[in-house]
Protein backbone atom coordinates (compact mmCIF):
# COMPACT_ATOMS: atom_id res chain seq x y z
CA UNK A 1 0.00 0.00 0.00
CA UNK A 2 2.84 2.31 0.87
CA UNK A 3 4.36 1.62 -2.52
CA UNK A 4 1.05 2.47 -4.17
CA UNK A 5 0.86 5.82 -2.39
CA UNK A 6 4.39 6.73 -3.39
CA UNK A 7 3.90 5.64 -6.96
CA UNK A 8 0.62 7.52 -7.26
CA UNK A 9 2.25 10.62 -5.86
CA UNK A 10 5.06 10.21 -8.33
CA UNK A 11 2.66 9.89 -11.24
CA UNK A 12 0.41 12.71 -10.16
CA UNK A 13 3.28 15.02 -9.27
CA UNK A 14 4.50 14.85 -12.82
CA UNK A 15 1.21 16.16 -14.03
CA UNK A 16 -0.11 18.40 -11.31
CA UNK A 17 3.24 20.07 -10.95
CA UNK A 18 4.82 20.86 -14.22
CA UNK A 19 2.65 19.42 -16.92
CA UNK A 20 -0.85 19.45 -15.61
CA UNK A 21 -2.13 20.85 -18.84
CA UNK A 22 -0.75 17.91 -20.74
CA UNK A 23 -3.34 15.75 -19.02
CA UNK A 24 -5.61 16.21 -21.95
CA UNK A 25 -3.24 13.96 -23.87
CA UNK A 26 -3.69 11.26 -21.33
CA UNK A 27 -6.38 9.09 -20.00
CA UNK A 28 -4.85 8.57 -16.59
CA UNK A 29 -7.15 5.75 -15.59
CA UNK A 30 -5.18 3.02 -17.38
CA UNK A 31 -2.02 4.21 -15.65
CA UNK A 32 -3.63 3.98 -12.24
CA UNK A 33 -4.99 0.54 -13.04
CA UNK A 34 -1.53 -0.58 -13.96
CA UNK A 35 -0.11 0.85 -10.79
CA UNK A 36 -2.60 -1.22 -8.81
CA UNK A 37 -1.80 -4.26 -10.93
CA UNK A 38 1.91 -3.72 -10.32
CA UNK A 39 1.37 -3.52 -6.57
CA UNK A 40 -0.51 -6.81 -6.63
CA UNK A 41 2.32 -8.39 -8.54
CA UNK A 42 4.86 -6.99 -6.15
CA UNK A 43 3.06 -7.98 -3.00
CA UNK A 44 6.18 -9.81 -1.91
CA UNK A 45 8.04 -6.54 -1.94
CA UNK A 46 10.53 -7.74 -4.50
CA UNK A 47 11.06 -5.86 -7.73
CA UNK A 48 14.17 -7.40 -9.17
CA UNK A 49 13.56 -7.06 -12.86
CA UNK A 50 12.82 -3.66 -14.28
CA UNK A 51 10.20 -4.27 -16.89
CA UNK A 52 8.29 -1.82 -19.01
CA UNK A 53 4.81 -2.41 -17.62
CA UNK A 54 3.50 0.87 -19.01
CA UNK A 55 4.89 0.74 -22.52
CA UNK A 56 1.81 -0.80 -24.08
CA UNK A 57 -0.46 2.01 -22.87
CA UNK A 58 -1.22 4.43 -25.73
CA UNK A 59 -1.48 7.41 -23.38
CA UNK A 60 1.92 6.64 -21.87
CA UNK A 61 3.39 6.13 -25.32
CA UNK A 62 2.02 9.53 -26.26
CA UNK A 63 3.58 11.24 -23.25
CA UNK A 64 6.88 9.52 -23.94
CA UNK A 65 6.86 10.92 -27.45
CA UNK A 66 6.05 14.43 -26.17
CA UNK A 67 9.02 14.34 -23.77
CA UNK A 68 11.21 12.77 -26.39
CA UNK A 69 10.50 15.57 -28.89
CA UNK A 70 11.21 18.14 -26.17
CA UNK A 71 14.48 16.49 -25.20
CA UNK A 72 15.65 16.25 -28.79
CA UNK A 73 14.77 19.90 -29.41
CA UNK A 74 16.59 20.92 -26.24
CA UNK A 75 19.71 19.00 -27.22
CA UNK A 76 19.71 20.52 -30.69
CA UNK A 77 19.38 24.07 -29.43
CA UNK A 78 22.05 23.63 -26.76
CA UNK A 79 24.36 21.97 -29.28
CA UNK A 80 23.91 24.74 -31.83
CA UNK A 81 24.41 27.35 -29.10
CA UNK A 82 27.69 25.68 -28.13
CA UNK A 83 26.53 25.02 -24.58
CA UNK A 84 28.15 21.97 -23.04
CA UNK A 85 25.75 19.56 -21.35
CA UNK A 86 27.98 19.90 -18.27
CA UNK A 87 27.87 23.71 -18.27
CA UNK A 88 27.09 24.86 -14.72
CA UNK A 89 24.63 27.46 -15.99
CA UNK A 90 22.40 24.76 -17.43
CA UNK A 91 20.63 24.03 -14.19
CA UNK A 92 19.27 27.52 -13.71
CA UNK A 93 18.66 27.86 -17.45
CA UNK A 94 16.54 24.70 -17.48
CA UNK A 95 14.69 25.86 -14.36
CA UNK A 96 13.92 29.21 -15.97
CA UNK A 97 12.86 27.54 -19.23
CA UNK A 98 10.50 25.24 -17.34
CA UNK A 99 9.05 28.18 -15.44
CA UNK A 100 8.36 30.02 -18.70
CA UNK A 101 7.02 26.89 -20.38
CA UNK A 102 4.58 26.26 -17.55
CA UNK A 103 3.42 29.85 -17.90
CA UNK A 104 2.93 29.57 -21.65
CA UNK A 105 1.58 26.06 -22.02
CA UNK A 106 -1.89 26.40 -20.45
CA UNK A 107 -2.54 29.57 -22.42
CA UNK A 108 -1.49 27.88 -25.65
CA UNK A 109 -3.79 24.95 -24.88
CA UNK A 110 -6.68 27.34 -24.20
CA UNK A 111 -6.03 29.15 -27.46
CA UNK A 112 -6.19 25.87 -29.38
CA UNK A 113 -2.59 26.12 -30.51
CA UNK A 114 -1.73 22.61 -29.43
CA UNK A 115 -2.87 20.04 -31.92
CA UNK A 116 -0.30 17.27 -31.79
CA UNK A 117 2.34 15.60 -29.65
CA UNK A 118 5.01 17.56 -31.47
CA UNK A 119 3.66 20.95 -30.43
CA UNK A 120 5.20 21.12 -26.95
CA UNK A 121 8.75 21.02 -28.29
CA UNK A 122 8.77 24.29 -30.28
CA UNK A 123 7.11 26.14 -27.40
CA UNK A 124 9.72 24.75 -25.04
CA UNK A 125 12.56 25.70 -27.37
CA UNK A 126 11.39 29.31 -27.41
CA UNK A 127 11.23 29.28 -23.61
CA UNK A 128 14.70 27.75 -23.46
CA UNK A 129 16.01 30.45 -25.80
CA UNK A 130 14.56 33.11 -23.49
CA UNK A 131 16.22 31.43 -20.51
CA UNK A 132 19.52 31.26 -22.36
CA UNK A 133 19.16 34.95 -23.17
CA UNK A 134 18.65 35.73 -19.48
CA UNK A 135 21.92 33.93 -18.78
CA UNK A 136 23.71 36.01 -21.39
CA UNK A 137 23.66 33.43 -24.19
CA UNK A 138 22.01 34.97 -27.20
CA UNK A 139 20.34 32.47 -29.52
CA UNK A 140 20.16 33.51 -33.17
CA UNK A 141 16.55 33.72 -34.38
CA UNK A 142 17.24 31.35 -37.25
CA UNK A 143 17.77 28.54 -34.71
CA UNK A 144 14.25 28.94 -33.38
CA UNK A 145 11.00 27.49 -34.76
CA UNK A 146 9.66 30.13 -37.10
CA UNK A 147 5.91 29.71 -36.77
CA UNK A 148 4.63 33.31 -36.93
CA UNK A 149 1.47 32.63 -34.93
CA UNK A 150 3.52 31.07 -32.15
CA UNK A 151 6.08 33.86 -32.12
CA UNK A 152 3.35 36.50 -31.93
CA UNK A 153 1.64 34.59 -29.12
CA UNK A 154 4.92 34.26 -27.17
CA UNK A 155 5.66 37.96 -27.53
CA UNK A 156 2.26 38.71 -26.02
CA UNK A 157 2.52 36.10 -23.30
CA UNK A 158 6.16 36.56 -22.33
CA UNK A 159 6.87 40.27 -22.66
CA UNK B 1 35.89 19.59 -7.31
CA UNK B 2 33.11 19.28 -9.85
CA UNK B 3 29.60 18.27 -8.87
CA UNK B 4 26.94 17.07 -11.29
CA UNK B 5 23.52 15.63 -10.68
CA UNK B 6 22.72 12.07 -11.67
CA UNK B 7 19.58 11.56 -13.75
CA UNK B 8 17.90 8.35 -14.76
CA UNK B 9 14.88 7.93 -16.96
CA UNK B 10 11.45 7.74 -15.37
CA UNK B 11 10.18 4.21 -15.72
CA UNK B 12 6.79 5.45 -16.87
CA UNK B 13 7.49 8.44 -19.12
CA UNK B 14 11.18 7.93 -19.90
CA UNK B 15 12.06 11.58 -19.29
CA UNK B 16 15.17 12.36 -17.21
CA UNK B 17 14.42 12.53 -13.48
CA UNK B 18 16.64 12.77 -10.43
CA UNK B 19 15.75 12.09 -6.79
CA UNK B 20 15.90 14.89 -4.25
CA UNK B 21 15.95 14.27 -0.52
CA UNK B 22 13.32 16.80 0.59
CA UNK B 23 13.50 15.88 4.28
CA UNK B 24 15.57 13.48 6.33
CA UNK B 25 14.11 10.11 7.24
CA UNK B 26 12.55 10.08 10.72
CA UNK B 27 13.85 7.07 12.61
CA UNK B 28 11.96 6.01 15.69
CA UNK B 29 12.29 2.98 17.95
CA UNK B 30 10.02 0.31 19.38
CA UNK B 31 11.02 -1.99 22.19
CA UNK B 32 9.59 -5.06 23.94
CA UNK B 33 9.70 -3.67 27.47
CA UNK B 34 9.44 0.08 27.17
CA UNK B 35 8.17 2.90 25.01
CA UNK B 36 10.69 5.09 23.30
CA UNK B 37 9.63 8.56 22.20
CA UNK B 38 12.92 9.41 20.57
CA UNK B 39 12.72 10.21 16.85
CA UNK B 40 15.95 11.03 15.11
CA UNK B 41 16.25 12.59 11.69
CA UNK B 42 18.55 10.50 9.54
CA UNK B 43 20.18 11.95 6.45
CA UNK B 44 20.81 9.51 3.63
CA UNK B 45 24.17 9.11 1.96
CA UNK B 46 24.45 9.54 -1.81
CA UNK B 47 24.51 5.85 -2.55
CA UNK B 48 21.56 5.25 -0.23
CA UNK B 49 19.50 7.80 -2.11
CA UNK B 50 20.56 6.31 -5.43
CA UNK B 51 19.45 2.85 -4.30
CA UNK B 52 16.04 4.27 -3.51
CA UNK B 53 15.49 4.98 -7.18
CA UNK B 54 14.97 1.26 -7.61
CA UNK B 55 11.77 0.74 -9.53
CA UNK B 56 11.51 4.41 -10.45
CA UNK B 57 14.27 4.47 -13.02
CA UNK B 58 14.53 2.26 -16.09
CA UNK B 59 17.79 0.79 -14.83
CA UNK B 60 18.94 -1.05 -11.74
CA UNK B 61 20.53 1.50 -9.37
CA UNK B 62 23.01 -0.98 -7.90
CA UNK B 63 24.54 -1.35 -11.35
CA UNK B 64 24.62 2.43 -11.73
CA UNK B 65 26.38 2.79 -8.37
CA UNK B 66 29.05 0.28 -9.41
CA UNK B 67 29.85 2.29 -12.53
CA UNK B 68 29.70 5.69 -10.83
CA UNK B 69 32.00 4.75 -7.95
CA UNK B 70 34.84 3.99 -10.34
CA UNK B 71 34.98 7.63 -11.42
CA UNK B 72 33.45 9.80 -8.70
CA UNK B 73 31.80 9.95 -5.30
CA UNK B 74 28.05 9.77 -4.78
CA UNK B 75 26.92 12.56 -2.48
CA UNK B 76 23.84 14.48 -1.43
CA UNK B 77 23.90 18.09 -2.61
CA UNK B 78 23.11 21.09 -0.47
CA UNK B 79 19.47 20.98 -1.52
CA UNK B 80 19.14 17.21 -1.23
CA UNK B 81 20.08 16.43 -4.82
CA UNK B 82 21.67 13.16 -5.84
CA UNK B 83 25.08 14.21 -7.13
CA UNK B 84 28.41 12.82 -8.21
CA UNK B 85 31.52 14.63 -7.07
CA UNK B 86 34.54 14.47 -9.36
CA UNK B 87 38.17 15.38 -8.89
CA UNK B 88 38.47 16.85 -12.37
CA UNK B 89 36.86 17.23 -15.79
CA UNK B 90 38.64 14.14 -17.06
CA UNK B 91 36.72 12.01 -14.54
CA UNK B 92 33.46 13.63 -15.67
CA UNK B 93 34.15 12.66 -19.26
CA UNK B 94 35.21 9.16 -18.23
CA UNK B 95 32.03 8.53 -16.24
CA UNK B 96 29.84 10.01 -18.93
CA UNK B 97 31.38 7.60 -21.46
CA UNK B 98 31.11 4.65 -19.07
CA UNK B 99 27.44 5.40 -18.41
CA UNK B 100 26.69 5.66 -22.13
CA UNK B 101 28.50 2.42 -22.80
CA UNK B 102 26.69 0.53 -20.05
CA UNK B 103 23.25 2.15 -20.04
CA UNK B 104 23.09 3.94 -23.41
CA UNK B 105 21.08 7.15 -22.80
CA UNK B 106 19.29 5.89 -19.68
CA UNK B 107 21.60 7.53 -17.13
CA UNK B 108 22.80 11.09 -17.53
CA UNK B 109 25.05 13.58 -15.77
CA UNK B 110 23.89 17.15 -15.71
CA UNK B 111 24.21 20.32 -13.59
Amino acid sequence: MHFLVILLNHTLDLFHGSFQDLIYLLDSEPILNQVQHKVQNDGSGSMKSIQDEWGHDPSVQSMRRVFSYMEKAQQELLGRSNISFFDKRLRSIREKALELFEQVWPLAVRKGMITSEKDAAPFYVHCLARALGSAGVEVPEELLPGDEKMIHFLKETLP
Amino acid sequence: MIRLRLFGRCRIYHDPVSPVLRAPAQIGWEAWFRSIDLVTPQELKGEELLLRTRGWWTVEPKEVAEVVKKHGRLIIGEEGELMVEFADQKSVEALSSALSERFRDQVLLSP
